[in-house]
């Protein structure tokens, strides 16, 4: 296979040219040409001049950001690219965009494909295509069977029209392709990143699919103001292609640039954002923008000699590297044809999926004659450049990285400090909750105890004065037993208590209130507390760790008792009451102990914050409360007064 | 010594005050051994009543902590009634506190609960005697 390039200056010229080298009698004939011209009526008139030319041909056309002919790079020109294929067959479809991306990108692949299939070469319009989705739909057909490459068209960064030609057709909104098959065709596919990151790294907080809103809760054109100034977020989406986002697929470090601004100034992006992901801005590495001009920085395998290099790259290279990014073509060209065009999104793939990228120069190189080695991408060492713009701007880049990362690691400490501390409050207000729960205990026991020891008493007594009988001395002995029964009671709900986290399953909710009284129950009462439960359907059920809620309920019971120690009361009571609001169980705890001071309310819930007197409260038990119910149970933890006392609404959340 | 204690409890009335059944009904069948005359209350206000409604009680027993009225509320109250009531304390509550309020009330005796049965006897028999030579000095 050979491959010959033309820059096009007229259509007498280029007719000439292809009589020359007879392309018409080509049996396996592919035609690209990039045109820096996105006009209709210019990409219109060069697909009618071509398949008059060469009726047999396989003819494709794609409006650019630039392109690529040999060792050079234009810009507003058209570059036509001739590639003859000798052992291998090649065809080529178009597709109209219809419902979705991801469909067209399906589609187009299902037509393509043929079991020989070595790669396919996809372009799209670029403007309101999803490329990410393009390619997913694109890789369901092509799996790991074939190299896909390709790219989005583009149109001199005006981001106004695009346009792809297939045959004698224009399209305006679709995707066009083509497929190289054969035994004897080898290809190989490569690309260069060099984009870095820079700064701290921030999360999508809201978009869909390829349009962002929001960064760190931010709008994302605020997001741009913030980090880069008014005057450069003016230039949006433009700019974007310059300061692209850096996502992560599948382990590789790709980049998002984007390619259209709404009027709510949410923004587009070639491939898709997920919210919820981790992105950064990102700059041309020192690397790529330091590289003195002699050194060329991309390089095959000796033994590597393809016949045929396409290149695809993104337009920020062309924009930020200008004459430079001639430098990382003219190596390959000595001994390869090479052509191709800047784009708005470059495709590739490898074994594990397909991708979109931004920033990137995308390679696909083959032969027919084959070529044994794999292309390999040769980093020169870095040296600085003498250029004192180019200094600064890597010493201002390296200083950002710097100091970004010394404040993640200032704040990796804080919250590490913070989380230990956490800890440790949770773990002495769990010591205060034991604390309290063996003086329930010992509440609990104090009964039978008196009761077995005056029972001891009396026997005693009766047998030392001679009334002792047979039928009393078996009356004593079975009360305590029953006695003793109770108190084993005790310490086995306790146990159930202090347990460590018993597992999530469904519980009913009368059945923990029925539990915690037993434990708390005469505690309450020793403290002329009337205790009510009105519990609207004993089946009332949630799912969820048991012994969470029962350390919110228990913390709760035990401010109202608290509560009730500082007030003289003839009348003091505790209502529990469970109902159903919208299918979600909610647990009311009322007292009349006067309840919370309206200056504190806003506090109640903030760590370490108590009303209780030194060494009783630790001031952690409502916040842990809280934060028990929202990251539990996904419910919720809320403060009424009433008239005379507190209500507190245990919400249990979605059931 | 509990032979003692019949004797000199055997014409007398005592009202017992406790909240918890188990503990009432057992320290009740122990104190019937001895009075002629038992009478259980369930709590402060209980007692109050049972207090004003019996004739003659020589003694009042009573728990501290209990639901409605507590114990030393109930004492004020009988106090205001006979400042010279006997009144025997049984509480689990041994702080230093309580002790000294039944000190300030010239209560005529404080046991702990789970009771002893020598420091019950032994309390019991000096708290009768006393009565008893009371009732008898009260006759002559």
């Amino acid at each position: 296979m050979y491959t010959l390039n033309y820059k096009y200056k007229n259509n007498k010229f280029l007719i000439e040219w292809l009589k020359l080298h007879n392309f018409a009698l080509k049996k396996e004939c592919l035609v690209q040409f990039f045109s820096g011209t996105p006009n209709q009526e210019f990409m219109q008139n060069l697909a009618t001049t071509l398949t008059t030319a060469l009726p047999n041909a396989h003819i494709l056309g794609v409006t650019t950001d630039g392109e690529i002919m040999d060792g050079g790079v234009s810009a507003n020109e058209t570059v036509i690219s001739v590639s003859i294929f000798e052992k291998s067959t090649i065809h080529s479809v178009n597709v109209e965009y219809k419902t979705n991306s991801f469909d067209m990108g399906e589609t187009i692949a299902s037509e393509l494909y043929k079991t020989d299939i070595k790669a396919m070469i996809l372009f799209t319009t670029g403007l309101s295509i999803n490329g990410e989705d393009f390619m997913g739909g694109v890789r369901k057909v092509s799996t790991d069977k074939c190299i896909v490459a390709g790219g989005l068209a583009g149109d001199n960064g005006e981001f106004k029209n695009t346009f792809l030609v297939h045959q004698g057709k224009v399209l305006t909104n679709g995707t066009i392709g083509v497929a190289l098959c054969g035994e004897e065709l080898n290809v190989k596919n490569s690309y260069q990143f060099g984009w870095e990151a820079v700064g701290l790294p921030m999360t999508i907080t809201k978009s869909k699919g390829n349009r962002v809103y929001e960064i760190d809760n931010v709008s994302v054109n605020d997001i741009y103001i913030k980090y880069f100034g008014d005057d450069i977020a003016e230039l949006l989406p433009k700019v974007g292609v310059e300061i692209p986002l850096i996502v992560n697929r599948n382990g590789i470090k790709t980049a998002r640039a984007s390619i259209f601004q709404f009027d709510d100034g949410s923004l587009l992006y070639a491939g898709n954002v997920v919210e919820g992901e981790s992105v950064s801005f990102g700059v041309g590495s020192p690397e790529l923008i330091l590289k003195d001009s002699e050194d060329i920085y991309i390089r095959f395998k000796k033994d590597c000699n393809p016949d045929t290099i396409f290149i695809y790259s993104c337009m920020a290279r062309r924009r930020l590297l200008g004459s430079k990014s001639i430098m990382e073509l003219t190596s390959m060209s000595k001994k390869s044809t090479i052509s191709g065009f800047f784009t708005y999104g470059e495709f590739f793939s490898d074994k594990n999926n397909n991708y979109l990228f931004n920033e990137t120069m995308t390679i696909l190189a083959m032969s027919e004659s084959g070529f044994q080695s794999d292309i390999e991408i040769v980093e020169d060492k870095f040296t600085l450049s003498k250029d004192h713009d180019n200094r600064l701007i890597y010493a201002l880049t390296h200083m950002t990285n710097v100091v970004a990362q010394e404040w993640q690691e200032r704040l990796d400490r804080e919250i590490a400090k913070n989380k230990d501390q956490e800890r440790a409050s949770f773990q002495k207000n769990k010591l205060a909750q034991m604390g309290e729960m063996i003086s329930m205990i010992a509440h609990q026991w104090r009964q039978p105890l008196n009761a077995i020891s005056a029972t001891g008493i009396n026997l005693s007594l009766l047998s030392s004065m001679e009334m002792l009988d047979d039928k009393k001395v078996q009356e004593s002995s079975e009360f305590i037993q029953s006695q003793t029964q109770k108190m084993s009671k005790t310490i086995d709900t306790f146990m159930n208590f202090v347990k460590p986290v018993k597992d999530s399953k469904g519980f009913k909710l009368a059945h923990t209130i029925d539990a915690i009284l037993q434990i708390m129950g005469s505690q309450l009462v020793n403290h002329n507390i009337t205790v009510s439960t009105n519990i609207s359907n004993h089946d009332i059920s949630m799912v969820g760790y048991e012994d969470l809620l029962e350390q919110v309920i228990i913390n709760l019971l035990a401010n109202s008792r608290d509560a009730f120690e500082d007030i003289e009361k003839a009348d003091k009571f505790i209502s529990i009451e469970i109902i159903m609001e919208k299918d979600i169980p909610i647990i009311i705890l009322e007292d009349n102990a006067g309840g919370i001071p309206k200056e504190i309310e806003e506090k109640i819930f903030n760590p370490y914050f108590t009303t209780k007197e030194q060494g009783k409260g630790t001031g952690i038990g409502l916040y842990m409360s809280l934060d028990i119910m929202k990251k539990s149970f996904g419910g919720d933890l809320k403060y009424s007064a009433t008239k005379d006392g507190s209500r507190f609404e245990i919400i249990c959340g979605e059931l | 010594m509990s032979l003692e204690l019949k004797e000199e409890a055997k014409e007398l009335k005592v009202l017992y005050v406790e909240d918890e059944r188990d503990t009432r009904e057992q320290i009740a069948q122990i104190l019937i051994i001895f009075f002629k005359e038992v009478i259980v209350a369930e709590n402060g206000l209980d007692a109050l009543e049972k207090y004003k409604n019996n004739q003659n009680i020589d003694l009042v027993m009573t728990d501290l902590t209990m639901p409605r009225m507590t114990g030393m509320d109930m004492i004020k109250n009988i106090q205001k009634i006979d400042h010279k009531q006997h009144i025997i304390v049984l509480t689990a509550h041994n702080s230093s506190e309580n002790l000294m309020e039944t000190i300030d009330l010239q209560l005529d005796g404080f046991l702990l609960k789970p009771l002893k049965m020598e420091r019950l006897i032994e309390l019991l028999l000096k708290v009768t005697k006393t009565i008893n030579l009371e009732k008898n000095n009260l006759k002559r």
